[in-house]
């Protein structure tokens, strides 16, 4: 499965400016996109994971997705926020993407919770399984929006400065799992970073931003 | 959320909420009491006879099931409203919202009376057909509805453009459709507004009096409210208002213990496993259901907007008002400033004492208006006949201000528990003292809760029956007037009635805006 950009697919930037994206992302493969803040990065991963309503034209696994509605797409974004549903406990909110996403969404309630589970160990996050949202830190809230981001085996993964809340530590740790299961489930990963140490054994290339420049070469 | 007074001391903001709840307290339950023991010492159980019992049962099962339906037919009327607008493009909303905001918050201010009026003066078909129950339980609705409705959109569209949006589109890009995105991240913020909404609109409904005097049909389909007042019009029986009123405030406390109960247990009954079968269930009615919905809010939207238009053009055209209501407007007028400008101080006090206070005020909502009207006319020195109109209308009017006290702390205390409180630390680290902090920051900020307050009771001191009834009974005031002409059958004249209070509610609200915003600019 790999991210491509076709000859239509073009950006509308907040100033107005069309931006022309070449290239692609392969399979399990890591590109940082790294710019001044305000540049359109951010307006990049909200377009390709259709939840801005503006349609941006690229291939996924070779299939044209551009008229495909967001719930569809299989893409997996996560916010510089955490996101998490209020309402619900840690494992409602991990659970929340195998209700909707197949194949999992035809499995027993048994098998998405033993999934759930699998994956809150992985993170070492098992003894926050039934509590609040409201009650975890940053750090925490943090790490639970990228496991549910990745329950649902995404087609594309899209982390918008995704790293940002996590302390030094913590940060290693979750950087060298989620890079490991982005390359075993071969998964093309854009990820938007300020810092250059969200980047460092993380990202296999970095992209600038272009200023000028009416392209952005992947 | 941290208290916020206009003293210096945590000892004195405690002592300054104190006083204002025991001195506010004392003014409604001095009375009571001296009525209550007034009525125990003179109980005659003669009096208590096989046939009030059978009414009294009939007006407390009558109160609670047509506040029962009432409360549920106005919420799920909203929340249709909310759901079918949401579900639209952000640009075709906005073209139904402002159209529902202005008209809940029309109806906001339009009195129980008007509402009463205006619901009289459909066809005459219609109005024999609904006659009795459905028609109080009409007027209920509309007004609560379209009420709710507005408040929740407002609310819902907050939400949307702060977190909401963005949980929104976490939840897309997790797999769930549009609608199924709406439904897990709206029906959690929804289920908060019933838990606050239903009871309520229960309480209101309940404790109706004017629509319930005005269009039920006699002793049959009457609330406690109105057997209060038909057994003081009779004769003014100790005994028999006092099982009226202590039958009535049980079932009020029961009510109300109960919904508080039951909304901290809410989140607890609902188990994964139903949450999924309903979630699948509702998967197969999307369309049809969101093409109903969308259908219902342009029906009902548009549907009272026309009554409400049609009301007006039909009285411009159809004649002069009668001369006697001109005199009553202009006494009503003056009585609803009175009791605006007590409402006014009594908001600026409640707004400096701590939340746990403000709470405390609520559970007033559950006493009876027409027996504290009742009990103050007995104490000694405040009777009927014993005071000249200047010294009984501000008195009256206090009064009314004072039981608007439980609403009014709501409000506030909904209004105050949004208030983002980096901003008080951020003003306290700019140097601001407690009492600036208090009325640059806090009251500003409380503006559109005054603003919907004051004209609310304004609104309320025109169409009020029941204390202008005990108190003012001489006086030809608006309010009273309407009641005579309903009576009668005027329509003509009943809906000038109604043209009047909502020509006086449109003004008071364009006042009362714009000298807020002057006065805590």
């Amino acid at each position: 499965m790999s991210l491509t950009f076709i000859e239509q697919s073009r950006l509308r930037l907040h100033d107005g400016r069309l931006l022309s994206l070449e290239g692609h992302v392969g399979a399990g493969e890591i590109v940082a996109l790294q710019g001044p803040s305000g540049c359109g990065k951010s307006t990049l991963l909200r377009h390709l994971a259709q939840v801005e309503n503006t349609p941006l034209p690229f291939l996924l696994g070779g299939v044209d997705v551009t008229t495909l509605d967001p719930d569809k797409r299989g893409i997996s974004l996560v916010f510089q926020k955490a996101l998490l549903f209020p309402h619900l406990s840690v494992s409602e909110n991990l659970r929340f993407p195998l209700r909707f996403r197949a194949p999992y969404r035809s499995w027993s309630f048994e098998l998405q919770a033993r999934r759930v589970a699998d994956f809150l160990e992985a993170l070492s996050l098992s003894p926050l399984a039934s509590r609040s949202v409201t009650d975890l830190s940053g750090g925490e809230a943090m790490r639970v929006a990228l496991l549910r981001a990745l329950l649902p085996s995404p087609k594309c993964l899209l982390l918008d400065e995704a790293f940002s809340a996590l302390d030094k530590e913590t940060k290693a740790g979750v950087k060298s799992w989620l890079r490991a299961l982005i390359k075993e489930h071969a998964i093309p990963t854009l990820l938007v970073a300020h810092a250059d140490e969200d980047l460092v054994d993380f990202a296999d290339r970095s992209i600038s931003w272009p200023q000028d420049s009416a392209s952005l070469r992947f | 959320m941290e208290p916020l007074v206009s003293g210096q001391s945590n000892e004195e903001r405690r002592s300054f909420s104190t006083a204002l709840f025991l001195l506010t307290s004392s003014l409604v339950v001095l009375p009571l009491v001296f009525f209550i023991a007034d009525a125990l010492l003179s109980f005659e159980s003669s009096s208590l006879t096989p046939i009030f019992f059978k009414l009294l049962f009939r007006a407390l099962t009558f109160g609670a099931t047509q506040a029962f339906l009432s409360a549920s037919l106005s919420i799920g009327a909203a929340f249709i409203l909310c759901l079918a607008l949401l579900s639209l493009a952000p640009a075709r909303r906005a073209l139904l919202e402002s159209p529902l905001r202005a008209l809940g918050q029309l109806l906001f201010v339009l009195p129980g009376t008007s509402i009463a009026l205006l619901v009289l003066s459909l066809p005459r078909g219609a109005v024999e057909a609904l006659e009795g129950w459905p028609l109080i339980i009409c007027a209920h609705v509309l007004w609560s509805s379209f009420f709710v409705a507005a408040h929740c959109v407002e609310r819902l569209s907050d939400w949307m453009e702060s977190e909401g949006g963005d949980l929104l589109r976490v939840a897309q890009s997790l797999g769930a459709s549009r609608s199924s995105a709406l439904r897990t991240t709206l029906l959690p913020v929804l289920k908060g507004e019933i838990q606050t909404w239903f009871p309520l609109i229960f309480l209101w409904s309940f404790g109706a009096f004017s629509t319930v005097l005005l269009l039920g049909s006699g002793p049959t389909h009457s609330t406690p409210e109105v057997l209060l007042f038909y057994t003081l019009l009779n004769d003014v029986n100790s005994s028999r208002l006092l099982l009226i009123f202590v039958a009535t405030l049980g079932l009020q406390i029961a009510f109300l213990g109960l919904a508080s109960r039951s909304s901290s247990n809410t989140s607890r009954l609902v188990s994964p496993a139903s949450r999924e079968v309903t979630v699948r269930r509702h998967e197969q009615l999307r369309l049809p259901a969101a093409f109903f919905f969308r259908a219902i809010a342009v029906v009902l939207i548009s549907g009272a907007l026309a009554l409400l238009v049609s009301q007006v053009a039909s009285v411009i055209f159809g004649g002069a008002p009668p001369p006697s209501l001109w005199s009553g407007l202009l006494q009503s007028w003056l009585y609803a400033a009175c009791a605006t400008l007590f409402c006014g101080a009594l908001l600026v006090a409640i707004s400096a004492v701590d939340a746990r206070t403000r709470t405390r005020f609520v559970w007033g909502l559950a006493l009876s208006p027409v027996l504290i009207g009742v009990s103050w006319s007995r104490m000694p020195g405040l009777g009927i006949s014993e005071l000249p109109w200047a010294t009984a209308l501000p008195l009256c009017a206090f009064a009314l201000a004072l039981l608007q006290l439980p609403f009014s702390a709501l409000w506030i205390e909904r209004s105050l528990s949004t208030m983002n409180s980096d901003l008080i630390l951020y003003a306290r680290s700019a140097g601001l003292s407690e009492s600036q902090l208090f009325w640059k920051l806090r009251l500003p900020y409380l503006r559109p809760v005054f603003e919907k307050v004051l004209c609310y009771v304004f609104c309320i001191a025109l169409g009020e029956v029941a204390l202008a009834s005990i108190w003012l009974r001489e006086r030809p005031l608006l309010s009273l007037e309407a009641r005579r002409l309903a009576q009668s059958y005027d329509f003509n004249a009943s809906a000038w009635v109604f043209v009047l209070t909502l020509a006086s509610a449109l003004a008071v609200r364009e006042i009362l805006s714009r000298s807020l915003r002057k006065f805590l600019a």
